[in-house]
């Protein structure tokens, strides 16, 4: 078996005894015994593990792939490895579309949350795109008009809820990234993943293509302007369809695609199941974290996802050579 | 002689089969949002806010387990004196659902405003009755209490008390000068929020009689204010309850403006315990309300937690 | 000729909008007459009103136009020693450590007893912040992308916010919290902010001063500053420990306020061009100006909610930084 290969699988062995720890995890360890028990006798009064931390754990598996996902595919088609869709602004896209949401319609229903994310996080793109539109393009230029984007619509989020103290609790819960209360409904929610990430993977070729070079890329008759703009909708969808169930997460997007690199080499085909891997990994790991750390009482997601992976990426960026 | 004999033990039956009749008469409710049924009176409870704990001290259940954001001191000691022990779930605002859950209850009482998010799964462990507490005003907590009462099964028990409460508070009116303007509010190390008429504090202050001055119109039940904006509110009387220790009042009150209030002249000026005025709501802490703000009226001082 | 123009047109801007800003938006009925009273006389002649413009919005104002000089200082000085624009203590992060110095101390976790506790955490949390950046950014390093400094910095910042959450979670369960330590307000401010503010940015401001033009040598290239006899290690340690004062100072007084070092700078760069000595006195002058001005709004948006200084500055800055990025690279 090759090495990227073998190196995926240890991933997902990785991923699924993750899942498993968290699943014994919480203000009750439950032996892994227990668990399994559990897990096959599917019992309708068991609450621990089926209702409760298993919905959590699908949940955090499937928006940490695609936070991951939308990473390596963002730094695939910017060549730049220090872009990631929260550095776009894509994640304060979101944010700010589900604060207006949330202000404006009170008892807005939680299904429509992510389709308002999705917006909020394509129009963050957008102004992106037309911020830089008539420059050459180059990926620190990007990633920094990028920042300010994301400087902007975040103030301006933060400028909504100081001056709506009143609808503090529904904003502060959609927006804290966090998979607290999040339960079957919200697995429902993300089942839109399960069509995007396969989407996501057969932009593995396009991306290796790209990943040659503007001139390699045309020459070998990709499309490269509508393979960029399918990626990269792709990866906006990914992120705002996450932020939209369980809020803003940061760094996922940014390390995870990095850590794969190392790990099974820059080959797409590799790189984007490896990010996806770690991004579940990376999540599943914050929440556990989060939910035993200070019983009963919780940290959320977003606050580890932060802690972990900010010096990460300041590691990474003292060694990239510009 | 055998049918004398027997006559005890068949009103014995008969009382027997009556009380349980009657105890096993499945309760139907409607909280605003949703129907709930409770087969039988509920044994054990959960409930994730103080004002709930409130209710079920007025009428002398005990629930398993509560929402007390991990420190039972929290709770009005008339409350804890009235209840008892219960099992910690946590925070109030995120509280932890396998807790809730690992306590086998047969009735949850949900605050409407910070648990709307949990109720299906809420709703899936036990019947689940989601009340307005935070945000809610005198009169809006008796109804919650009634309806609780209801839940329990003890619903002559607590109109009774709720009539009790009423007349407690009519006759703490009558002792009070008429017409005093008295100002409440919530002091931090760096921000003092003024709970105005629409607030909980503020609405059982007008239930007996006294003037709480609004911030603005159209404000919100509880707002906060700057120094120079106290200033304008100029109060009767200012009761401060002080969250942390020293509070901004504390810091205020060393400055010479601070002698410009009226109520710093004329000595109004009291400290209260903002744990019961502010967090506890309902029917008892109406009354430790009540009797701590003619305490001070007359003189002297409120109830201050330990 | 036109510097002069700037520094009195920046003057008297500066002078209105303290003098505006001492009888307006008030809850109660604030005459001029009443203000004159309160500036001049502190309060002793005049009534009330006048004692209230002397005791609250006397220092209020003082203290805005402090931060403000901090600030825009700070950003002037990060700029000259790192020769670029987007060089500024809330983009790099210097601001945000600040503020994590500040939550843990405020909410005990750290304990300082003794007095001048609170500056010291924030100068030492700033001072974390900027190693961080600097080194792991490439700061030195001469083929830096102007981006990099950037991007290092605005990762520094989400990490300072999320342990500052972190803090405040660990301390206290509440939400609101979260928020106030996270946005900088003028509201509550007195007269021991100012006390604090002053000394600090008189230090800094002089110190900075000094610099001047030798900051003026290295934005013409290290080699020809260091032939030229600078001692460039020594310059950027000077200007390391005069930004954290004067940053540490006003993050302690007033909570985080962004943008205005990022801002100040690069408006007077269009004017005046690059002359350190004529840069950062102005800097700080304009800086004193935008705080004044946001304080002002914040009182006004809402009225009579005040909406915290620090998000004003923000919704201006970032449009603001759009711009200039557009441009800078």
């Amino acid at each position: 078996m090759s090495r990227p290969r073998l190196r995926l699988w240890v991933l997902l062995a990785l991923l699924l005894l993750a899942t498993f720890i968290s699943l014994s995890a919480g203000t009750l360890w439950l032996k892994p015994a227990t668990v399994l028990e559990r897990l096959l006798a599917h019992d309708a009064l068991d609450f621990e593990v089926w209702n409760h931390r298993l919905p959590r754990s699908l949940i955090a598996i499937l928006a940490g792939a695609a936070f991951g996902l939308a990473g390596a595919i963002v730094q695939g088609v910017i060549r730049n490895p220090l872009a990631s869709p929260e550095i776009l602004g894509v994640t304060q896209g979101a944010g700010l579309a589900l604060t207006v949401a949330i202000i404006s319609w009170p008892h807005l229903p939680i299904a429509w949350l992510p389709l308002v994310a999705c917006l909020g996080g394509a129009g963050g793109a957008l102004l992106l795109a037309l911020y830089n539109t008539g420059v050459s393009f180059s990926g620190v230029r990007f990633a920094l008009s990028g920042v300010a984007i994301a400087v902007t619509l975040s103030s301006v989020t933060e400028f909504l809820i100081l001056s709506h103290p009143l609808d503090i609790n529904t904003a502060l819960l959609a927006l804290t990234g966090s998979l607290w209360s999040r339960n079957w409904h919200h697995v429902a929610l993300v089942l839109p993943f399960l069509l995007l990430i396969p989407l996501g993977l057969c932009l593995a070729k396009p991306l290796n293509l790209i990943a040659l070079g503007d001139e390699a890329a045309h020459s070998l008759g990709t499309a490269l302007r509508r393979t960029r703009w399918l990626a990269m909708t792709c990866a906006v969808l990914l992120t705002s369809l996450g932020v939209g169930v369980i809020g803003p997460i940061g760094f996922i997007g940014l390390v995870a695609p990095h850590m794969a690199r190392r790990l099974v080499g820059g080959h797409h085909q590799w790189l984007l199941p490896a990010a996806m891997l770690i991004g579940a990994l990376l999540l599943v790991l914050a929440d556990t974290l989060g939910r035993t750390l200070i019983a009963p009482s919780e940290i959320p997601a977003g606050v580890l996802t932060a802690v972990i992976g900010a010096p990460y990426f300041l590691w990474l960026l003292a060694r990239f050579k510009g | 002689m055998r049918l004398l004999r027997s006559i005890p033990t068949l009103a014995a039956c008969l009382l027997a089969l009556s009380s349980s009749v009657l105890s096993a008469a499945p309760i139907d409710l409607n909280d605003g949002q949703h129907t709930v049924h409770l087969p039988d009176a509920p044994k054990r409870v959960v409930v994730l806010e103080f004002s709930f704990l409130d209710s079920l001290a007025a009428v002398d259940v005990t629930p398993v387990g509560a929402a007390d954001d991990g420190d039972a001191n929290r709770v009005l000691p008339r409350v804890r004196q009235a209840i008892g022990q219960w099992k910690s779930v946590g925070l109030r605002s995120q509280p932890s659902i396998e807790e809730i859950a690992r306590l086998k209850p047969d009735l949850i009482v949900a605050d409407l405003n910070r648990h709307q998010a949990l109720y299906s799964d809420l709703s899936s462990i036990a019947p689940t009755l989601l009340l307005p507490s935070r945000g809610e005003d005198y009169e809006g907590s008796l109804k919650s209490a009634e309806l609780i009462g209801k839940a329990l099964g003890k619903r002559p028990q607590m109109e009774a008390r709720i009539q009790q409460n009423r007349a407690h508070l009519k006759a703490v009116a009558q002792q009070i000068p008429a017409g005093a303007s008295v100002l409440f509010g919530v002091a931090r190390e760096d921000s003092f929020s003024v709970h105005g008429p629409d607030s909980y504090a503020g609405s059982v202050l007008q239930a007996i009689g006294l003037k709480v001055p609004s911030v603005r119109a159209n404000a919100a039940p509880t707002e906060f204010v700057s120094l120079e904006q106290l200033l304008a509110l100029d109060p009767g009387w200012l009761l401060v309850g002080h969250y942390r220790r020293p509070s901004i009042v504390d810091t205020w009150s060393k400055q010479p403006l601070w002698q410009v209030l009226g109520a710093v002249r004329n000595k109004h000026v009291a400290e209260v315990d903002g744990d019961s005025w502010a967090r506890n709501r309902g029917v008892l802490a109406s009354e430790q309300i009540a009797e701590d703000a003619l305490a001070i009226l007359k003189g002297g001082n409120a109830v201050l937690s330990q | 000729m036109q510097r002069s123009l700037a520094a009195l047109g920046i003057g008297l801007l500066g002078a209105l909008l303290f003098w505006y800003s001492l009888y307006s938006w008030s809850p109660f009925v604030i005459t001029p007459a009443d203000a004159w009273n309160g500036l001049v006389h502190q309060g002793s002649v005049g009534g009330n009103m006048a004692y209230i413009v002397a005791q609250l919005r006397v220092p209020r104002a003082v203290c805005a136009a402090l931060v403000g000089a901090c600030l825009g200082l700070a950003g002037a000085l990060m700029q000259g020693i790192t020769r670029n624009r987007l060089a500024s203590p809330s983009l790099f992060g210097v601001t945000a450590g600040a503020a994590l110095g500040l939550a843990l101390f405020s909410t005990g976790l750290v304990a300082l007893p003794f007095a001048g506790g609170a500056l010291l955490m924030t100068c030492v949390g700033g001072a974390l912040a900027w190693i961080t950046v600097f080194s792991l950014g490439g700061a030195w390093s001469p083929a830096t992308a102007q981006g990099r400094l950037v991007l290092a910095g605005v990762a520094v910042a989400a990490l300072c916010a999320a342990l500052t959450r972190l803090t405040v979670i660990l301390v206290e369960a509440q939400a609101q919290s979260v928020l106030n330590w996270l946005a900088g307000s003028l509201a509550n401010v007195g007269a021991a902010q100012v006390q604090l503010l002053w000394p600090c940015t008189l230090i800094g401001g002089l110190w900075a001063l000094w610099c001047a033009p030798r900051l003026n040598l290295i934005n013409l290239g290290e080699d020809a500053a260091r032939s030229l006899g600078v001692g460039i290690t020594s310059l950027r340690l000077q200007v390391f420990v005069a930004s954290l004062l004067l940053v540490g100072a006003s993050v302690c007084a007033v909570g985080p306020i962004g943008f205005v070092g990022l801002i100040a700078p690069n408006i007077l760069r269009q004017f005046l061009g690059n002359d350190y000595r004529w840069l950062i006195p102005l800097s700080a002058a304009l800086g004193a100006v935008i705080v004044l001005g946001a304080d002002l709004l914040s009182r006004a948006v809402a009225f009579p909610v005040e909406t915290p200084a620090g998000v004003v500055t923000a919704l201006i800055g970032a449009p603001f930084f759009l711009f200039l990025a557009r441009r800078a690279l």
